[in-house]
């Protein structure tokens, strides 16, 4: 398992190399579990990708930011605003579970994704105008 | 019971000291312990950080996120706070099974 997660971590490593600048990248890698976290600039914007397998389980947050401002991110965390967006009132009973989805500009806006790979959110951040970025 | 190969110089070598069996059992044993200890401290260096930013431990970090009002609390300190919560999930459980393979190895000397 480890070596087929080496190998998606550094295709991601190499594709962040190829697209940010002054990238700083972390990496972690355990028995059951590994950790990729890289941050870089895309124009004036931050990039912040993390990526984590656990027992096959895969979990991701990616985000382009302008200062404090969030201007667009992709995760599959157990975020409350997803899940009543997929069970309205019986969110609670699916608390922990992770979901795919989109954040727009200033988090203010949530939309249910399938989850998705650093290319297609760099797709995403490429294709977006400059007006989009403030 | 595995079998594993080492050099037949070290071999020799090992042999002036006693026998290599027990001797590479116990530079195994004292270097696995090593690396718990490390990954043990490690994995409490980073809970340290989030504990600190969020000013609350894991559990109740999770508890605020689970209502409208929690949420709106952890989004004033981190407006992705996703990442954090991935990472601090994977600092939590390193810790724990870190704690269990040591008690393992000191169990098994």
């Amino acid at each position: 398992m480890e070596n087929a997660i080496r190998r998606r971590f550094n295709e991601i490593i190499e594709d962040a190399k190829a697209v940010l600048e002054d990238v700083e990248i972390e990496q972690d890698y355990s028995v059951k579990r590994a950790l990729l976290k890289i941050s870089g600039n895309f124009r004036n914007l931050k990039v912040r990708i993390m990526e984590v397998v656990d027992e096959d389980k895969r979990k991701y947050a990616y985000y382009l930011i302008n200062k404090d401002l969030v201007v667009i991110g992709f995760d599959n965390a157990p975020d409350i605003k997803a899940l009543k967006i997929k069970y309205g009132k019986n969110y609670v009973y699916h608390i922990e579970e992770r979901i795919p989805h989109f954040h727009g500009k200033g988090k203010k806006s949530t939309e249910i994704t399938k989850e998705i790979s650093f290319k297609e959110f760099m797709e995403k951040v490429k294709s977006m105008k400059e007006d989009d970025f403030v | 019971m595995a079998t594993i190969t080492i050099k037949k110089g070290y071999l020799e070598i090992l042999k002036t000291f006693g026998s290599a069996d027990i001797i590479v059992e116990d530079a195994l044993r004292k270097y696995l312990i090593d690396k718990c200890v490390e990954r043990i401290e490690k994995s409490k260096r980073k809970i340290e950080e989030f504990t600190r930013k969020y000013d609350c431990n894991y559990a109740e970090f999770i508890g605020e996120l689970s209502n409208e009002e929690g949420l709106k609390v952890v989004e004033k300190k981190s407006l992705n706070w996703e990442e954090d919560m991935t990472e601090w999930e994977y600092w939590e459980k390193e810790l724990e099974e870190w704690k269990m393979r040591l008690e393992d190895v000191l169990m098994k000397s």
